[in-house]
Protein backbone atom coordinates (compact mmCIF):
# COMPACT_ATOMS: atom_id res chain seq x y z
CA UNK A 1 0.00 0.00 0.00
CA UNK A 2 1.15 3.65 -0.97
CA UNK A 3 0.13 6.96 1.25
CA UNK A 4 2.39 9.81 2.15
CA UNK A 5 1.88 12.55 4.73
CA UNK A 6 1.85 16.28 3.16
CA UNK A 7 1.82 19.66 4.87
CA UNK A 8 -0.35 21.95 3.81
CA UNK A 9 -1.55 25.63 5.24
CA UNK A 10 -4.40 27.99 4.68
CA UNK A 11 -6.77 25.59 3.09
CA UNK A 12 -10.36 24.51 5.31
CA UNK A 13 -11.81 26.90 7.62
CA UNK A 14 -14.99 26.65 8.96
CA UNK A 15 -17.79 25.16 6.85
CA UNK A 16 -21.64 23.95 7.28
CA UNK A 17 -22.75 21.25 7.36
CA UNK A 18 -26.07 18.88 8.68
CA UNK A 19 -25.75 15.62 11.52
CA UNK A 20 -29.17 14.06 10.79
CA UNK A 21 -31.11 16.06 9.53
CA UNK A 22 -29.96 19.09 12.18
CA UNK A 23 -27.91 21.99 11.15
CA UNK A 24 -24.21 21.48 12.10
CA UNK A 25 -21.45 24.34 12.63
CA UNK A 26 -17.64 22.94 12.57
CA UNK A 27 -17.27 26.34 14.40
CA UNK A 28 -19.83 25.20 17.28
CA UNK A 29 -17.77 22.49 19.08
CA UNK A 30 -14.13 22.17 17.67
CA UNK A 31 -12.07 20.05 19.06
CA UNK A 32 -7.98 20.78 19.51
CA UNK A 33 -7.46 18.45 16.23
CA UNK A 34 -10.47 17.54 13.56
CA UNK A 35 -10.11 14.53 11.18
CA UNK A 36 -12.02 14.45 8.38
CA UNK A 37 -12.60 12.09 5.52
CA UNK A 38 -14.61 13.30 2.59
CA UNK A 39 -16.43 9.76 1.15
CA UNK A 40 -19.83 7.71 1.02
CA UNK A 41 -21.19 5.43 3.37
CA UNK A 42 -22.01 3.09 0.63
CA UNK A 43 -18.76 2.48 -0.23
CA UNK A 44 -17.55 -0.92 0.08
CA UNK A 45 -13.94 -0.92 0.51
CA UNK A 46 -11.77 2.77 0.47
CA UNK A 47 -14.13 4.40 2.84
CA UNK A 48 -15.04 0.89 5.62
CA UNK A 49 -10.81 0.95 4.96
CA UNK A 50 -9.93 4.31 6.33
CA UNK A 51 -12.73 4.83 9.08
CA UNK A 52 -11.40 0.97 10.68
CA UNK A 53 -7.74 2.38 10.29
CA UNK A 54 -8.83 5.70 12.15
CA UNK A 55 -10.87 3.68 14.63
CA UNK A 56 -7.79 1.67 15.74
CA UNK A 57 -5.96 4.63 16.33
CA UNK A 58 -8.31 6.44 18.53
CA UNK A 59 -8.65 3.49 20.58
CA UNK A 60 -4.50 3.98 21.16
CA UNK A 61 -4.99 7.22 22.36
CA UNK A 62 -4.63 7.98 26.04
CA UNK A 63 -8.40 8.83 27.61
CA UNK A 64 -6.91 12.86 27.43
CA UNK A 65 -5.47 12.28 24.17
CA UNK A 66 -9.36 11.36 23.12
CA UNK A 67 -10.65 14.85 24.47
CA UNK A 68 -8.88 16.86 21.79
CA UNK A 69 -9.41 15.37 18.71
CA UNK A 70 -12.34 14.07 17.00
CA UNK A 71 -13.02 12.11 13.44
CA UNK A 72 -16.07 13.37 10.70
CA UNK A 73 -16.41 11.86 7.65
CA UNK A 74 -18.53 13.36 5.35
CA UNK A 75 -20.75 11.79 2.47
CA UNK A 76 -21.21 13.38 -0.50
CA UNK A 77 -23.71 11.01 -1.77
CA UNK A 78 -26.65 13.43 -0.81
CA UNK A 79 -29.16 11.11 -3.19
CA UNK A 80 -28.72 8.19 -1.77
CA UNK A 81 -27.26 8.11 1.85
CA UNK A 82 -30.22 8.76 4.42
CA UNK A 83 -28.24 11.88 7.02
CA UNK A 84 -29.25 9.11 9.89
CA UNK A 85 -27.44 6.24 8.34
CA UNK A 86 -24.36 8.60 7.52
CA UNK A 87 -24.44 9.08 11.43
CA UNK A 88 -24.93 5.42 12.52
CA UNK A 89 -22.64 3.97 9.80
CA UNK A 90 -19.56 6.58 11.55
CA UNK A 91 -19.79 5.56 14.95
CA UNK A 92 -20.02 2.04 14.31
CA UNK A 93 -15.95 2.43 13.58
CA UNK A 94 -15.49 4.29 16.86
CA UNK A 95 -18.44 5.23 18.95
CA UNK A 96 -17.61 9.49 19.14
CA UNK A 97 -17.21 9.76 15.01
CA UNK A 98 -19.36 11.95 13.52
CA UNK A 99 -21.52 10.90 10.33
CA UNK A 100 -22.01 13.71 8.29
CA UNK A 101 -24.39 15.32 5.72
CA UNK A 102 -25.73 18.53 4.29
CA UNK A 103 -27.23 19.99 1.05
CA UNK A 104 -25.74 19.71 -2.46
CA UNK A 105 -24.15 23.19 -2.02
CA UNK A 106 -22.86 22.44 1.52
CA UNK A 107 -21.40 19.33 0.04
CA UNK A 108 -19.65 20.98 -3.18
CA UNK A 109 -18.93 24.05 -0.81
CA UNK A 110 -17.06 21.79 1.56
CA UNK A 111 -15.25 19.49 -1.00
CA UNK A 112 -14.02 22.81 -3.09
CA UNK A 113 -12.83 23.96 0.37
CA UNK A 114 -10.46 21.58 1.04
CA UNK A 115 -9.62 20.46 -2.19
CA UNK A 116 -10.90 17.07 -2.75
CA UNK A 117 -12.79 16.14 -5.29
CA UNK A 118 -16.02 13.53 -5.99
CA UNK A 119 -17.30 12.77 -9.20
CA UNK A 120 -20.73 10.32 -9.39
CA UNK A 121 -20.54 7.64 -12.10
CA UNK A 122 -23.57 5.95 -13.61
CA UNK A 123 -23.10 2.47 -13.44
CA UNK A 124 -25.90 1.01 -14.86
CA UNK A 125 -24.82 -2.78 -14.93
CA UNK A 126 -24.22 -2.78 -11.17
CA UNK A 127 -26.87 -3.30 -8.21
CA UNK A 128 -26.29 -0.15 -6.89
CA UNK A 129 -26.69 1.67 -10.36
CA UNK A 130 -23.88 4.10 -9.54
CA UNK A 131 -20.63 4.46 -7.82
CA UNK A 132 -18.66 7.57 -6.72
CA UNK A 133 -15.17 8.11 -7.70
CA UNK A 134 -13.62 10.22 -4.60
CA UNK A 135 -10.52 11.58 -3.49
CA UNK A 136 -8.67 10.06 -0.45
CA UNK A 137 -7.21 12.42 1.62
CA UNK A 138 -7.42 12.15 5.74
CA UNK A 139 -7.26 15.96 6.62
CA UNK A 140 -6.38 17.03 10.38
CA UNK A 141 -7.64 20.23 10.91
CA UNK A 142 -6.89 22.75 13.13
CA UNK A 143 -9.57 24.14 15.76
CA UNK A 144 -9.95 27.15 12.73
CA UNK A 145 -10.86 24.26 10.25
CA UNK A 146 -7.60 25.01 8.92
CA UNK A 147 -5.87 21.93 7.33
CA UNK A 148 -2.31 21.03 9.43
CA UNK A 149 -1.24 18.42 7.77
CA UNK A 150 -3.23 15.18 5.30
CA UNK A 151 -2.48 11.59 5.11
CA UNK A 152 -3.31 10.93 1.31
CA UNK A 153 -4.84 6.42 1.14
CA UNK A 154 -4.47 6.32 4.37
CA UNK A 155 -3.70 2.58 4.91
CA UNK A 156 -1.89 2.19 8.51
CA UNK A 157 -3.55 3.01 11.92
CA UNK A 158 0.25 3.47 12.55
CA UNK A 159 0.83 6.35 10.71
CA UNK A 160 -1.88 8.04 11.78
CA UNK A 161 -2.13 7.37 15.54
CA UNK A 162 1.42 8.78 14.97
CA UNK A 163 0.17 12.16 13.23
CA UNK A 164 -2.69 12.90 15.35
CA UNK A 165 -0.18 12.34 18.80
CA UNK A 166 2.20 15.25 16.75
CA UNK A 167 -0.65 17.44 16.04
CA UNK A 168 -1.91 17.46 19.58
CA UNK B 1 -3.17 -53.73 -31.80
CA UNK B 2 -5.40 -53.95 -28.85
CA UNK B 3 -3.45 -53.60 -26.26
CA UNK B 4 -1.78 -50.09 -28.19
CA UNK B 5 -5.41 -49.07 -28.85
CA UNK B 6 -6.25 -49.35 -24.92
CA UNK B 7 -3.28 -47.56 -23.98
CA UNK B 8 -3.77 -45.00 -26.37
CA UNK B 9 -7.21 -44.71 -24.65
CA UNK B 10 -6.52 -44.83 -20.95
CA UNK B 11 -3.74 -41.52 -21.87
CA UNK B 12 -6.14 -39.95 -23.80
CA UNK B 13 -9.26 -39.60 -20.74
CA UNK B 14 -6.40 -39.17 -18.83
CA UNK B 15 -5.47 -35.93 -20.13
CA UNK B 16 -8.69 -34.43 -21.15
CA UNK B 17 -9.43 -35.08 -17.39
CA UNK B 18 -6.92 -33.56 -16.03
CA UNK B 19 -7.51 -30.60 -18.77
CA UNK B 20 -10.91 -30.50 -17.94
CA UNK B 21 -10.51 -30.03 -13.64
CA UNK B 22 -10.70 -26.91 -12.67
CA UNK B 23 -9.29 -26.90 -8.93
CA UNK B 24 -9.64 -23.51 -7.37
CA UNK B 25 -9.01 -22.71 -3.55
CA UNK B 26 -9.65 -19.33 -1.39
CA UNK B 27 -7.41 -18.55 1.17
CA UNK B 28 -7.59 -15.95 4.15
CA UNK B 29 -10.65 -15.58 2.77
CA UNK B 30 -13.27 -13.23 4.75
CA UNK B 31 -16.27 -10.87 4.27
CA UNK B 32 -16.82 -7.57 6.47
CA UNK B 33 -19.81 -7.71 8.28
CA UNK B 34 -22.39 -5.70 6.52
CA UNK B 35 -22.42 -1.85 8.76
CA UNK B 36 -25.48 -0.49 10.09
CA UNK B 37 -26.06 2.55 7.05
CA UNK B 38 -24.85 0.76 4.22
CA UNK B 39 -26.29 -1.91 2.25
CA UNK B 40 -22.57 -2.60 1.06
CA UNK B 41 -19.81 -4.60 2.48
CA UNK B 42 -16.71 -6.31 0.30
CA UNK B 43 -14.72 -9.61 0.54
CA UNK B 44 -11.16 -10.37 0.25
CA UNK B 45 -9.30 -13.11 -0.09
CA UNK B 46 -6.29 -14.77 -2.75
CA UNK B 47 -7.81 -17.37 -4.33
CA UNK B 48 -5.51 -19.84 -6.38
CA UNK B 49 -5.78 -21.72 -9.21
CA UNK B 50 -4.69 -25.52 -8.96
CA UNK B 51 -5.47 -26.72 -12.22
CA UNK B 52 -3.09 -27.06 -15.59
CA UNK B 53 -5.25 -24.30 -17.61
CA UNK B 54 -6.08 -20.73 -16.98
CA UNK B 55 -9.69 -20.05 -15.90
CA UNK B 56 -12.00 -16.87 -15.98
CA UNK B 57 -13.53 -16.61 -12.98
CA UNK B 58 -16.98 -15.21 -12.39
CA UNK B 59 -19.34 -15.05 -8.90
CA UNK B 60 -22.94 -16.19 -9.22
CA UNK B 61 -23.89 -15.71 -5.34
CA UNK B 62 -23.69 -15.56 -1.72
CA UNK B 63 -25.57 -16.75 0.55
CA UNK B 64 -27.41 -14.71 3.19
CA UNK B 65 -26.88 -11.77 0.28
CA UNK B 66 -29.61 -10.66 -2.36
CA UNK B 67 -26.54 -10.05 -4.92
CA UNK B 68 -22.48 -10.16 -5.57
CA UNK B 69 -20.48 -8.58 -7.90
CA UNK B 70 -16.97 -8.43 -8.90
CA UNK B 71 -15.41 -5.05 -8.91
CA UNK B 72 -11.92 -3.22 -8.72
CA UNK B 73 -10.71 0.12 -7.13
CA UNK B 74 -7.76 2.14 -8.77
CA UNK B 75 -6.76 5.61 -8.27
CA UNK B 76 -6.92 7.41 -11.66
CA UNK B 77 -7.16 11.17 -11.73
CA UNK B 78 -6.78 11.72 -8.01
CA UNK B 79 -9.58 9.99 -6.95
CA UNK B 80 -10.32 6.03 -6.04
CA UNK B 81 -12.57 4.64 -8.60
CA UNK B 82 -14.53 1.80 -8.31
CA UNK B 83 -15.67 -0.41 -11.84
CA UNK B 84 -17.59 -3.48 -11.45
CA UNK B 85 -15.86 -5.96 -13.45
CA UNK B 86 -17.31 -9.33 -15.20
CA UNK B 87 -14.51 -11.68 -14.50
CA UNK B 88 -11.15 -12.01 -13.59
CA UNK B 89 -8.79 -14.35 -15.68
CA UNK B 90 -6.29 -16.50 -13.56
CA UNK B 91 -3.46 -18.18 -14.73
CA UNK B 92 -2.65 -21.68 -14.38
CA UNK B 93 -0.97 -22.88 -11.13
CA UNK B 94 -1.38 -18.60 -10.05
CA UNK B 95 -3.30 -16.76 -7.39
CA UNK B 96 -5.60 -14.09 -8.10
CA UNK B 97 -5.75 -11.66 -4.43
CA UNK B 98 -8.75 -9.84 -3.83
CA UNK B 99 -7.69 -6.92 -1.46
CA UNK B 100 -8.79 -3.80 -0.09
CA UNK B 101 -8.03 -1.13 -1.78
CA UNK B 102 -8.03 -3.27 -5.15
CA UNK B 103 -10.13 -6.09 -6.44
CA UNK B 104 -12.63 -7.05 -4.53
CA UNK B 105 -16.31 -9.14 -3.68
CA UNK B 106 -18.85 -6.56 -3.74
CA UNK B 107 -21.80 -7.76 -2.02
CA UNK B 108 -25.18 -5.66 -1.01
CA UNK B 109 -27.87 -6.13 1.10
CA UNK B 110 -27.70 -9.16 3.78
CA UNK B 111 -30.98 -10.85 4.11
CA UNK B 112 -29.86 -12.24 6.99
CA UNK B 113 -27.87 -11.02 10.31
CA UNK B 114 -23.73 -12.01 10.58
CA UNK B 115 -22.00 -12.45 13.69
CA UNK B 116 -18.00 -13.01 13.69
CA UNK B 117 -16.36 -16.39 11.88
CA UNK B 118 -19.69 -16.94 10.79
CA UNK B 119 -19.16 -19.19 7.48
CA UNK B 120 -20.56 -17.73 3.86
CA UNK B 121 -20.82 -19.79 0.51
CA UNK B 122 -19.91 -18.28 -2.24
CA UNK B 123 -20.45 -19.53 -5.89
CA UNK B 124 -18.46 -18.73 -8.57
CA UNK B 125 -18.02 -19.73 -12.27
CA UNK B 126 -14.95 -21.07 -13.28
CA UNK B 127 -14.45 -21.40 -16.46
CA UNK B 128 -18.16 -23.46 -17.50
CA UNK B 129 -18.37 -25.02 -13.43
CA UNK B 130 -19.84 -23.72 -10.46
CA UNK B 131 -17.24 -24.06 -7.65
CA UNK B 132 -18.53 -23.13 -4.01
CA UNK B 133 -15.81 -21.62 -1.74
CA UNK B 134 -16.54 -20.63 1.85
CA UNK B 135 -15.63 -17.23 3.27
CA UNK B 136 -15.68 -16.24 7.39
CA UNK B 137 -17.47 -13.07 8.66
CA UNK B 138 -14.75 -11.17 10.04
CA UNK B 139 -15.66 -7.60 11.68
CA UNK B 140 -14.48 -4.33 10.93
CA UNK B 141 -12.95 -3.32 13.63
CA UNK B 142 -11.63 -7.14 14.67
CA UNK B 143 -8.06 -6.77 12.22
Amino acid sequence: MLWFVSKESSVGGNFSLTYRGQNWLFSEQPKQLNLLYIGYAKCPDVCPMTLSVVGHAFRELSNEEKQKVRQLFVSVDRDNDDPNDVAQYASQFYPDFLGLSGSREQIDQLVSQFHARYVVEKNPNSYLGYSIAHSDNLFFLDKNGLVKTTITSPRSPELVLKTIKENL
Amino acid sequence: MKKTLLNFLIIFIFTTHAQAKTEMTISEGIIYNPMKGSIATAGYGVLKNESNQDVLVKIISAEGFKTVELHETKMADGMMQMNKVESFRIEKKSSFTFEQGGNHIMLFNATKEFKENDLVPVTFKINDKKVVLTFKIKSRMSD
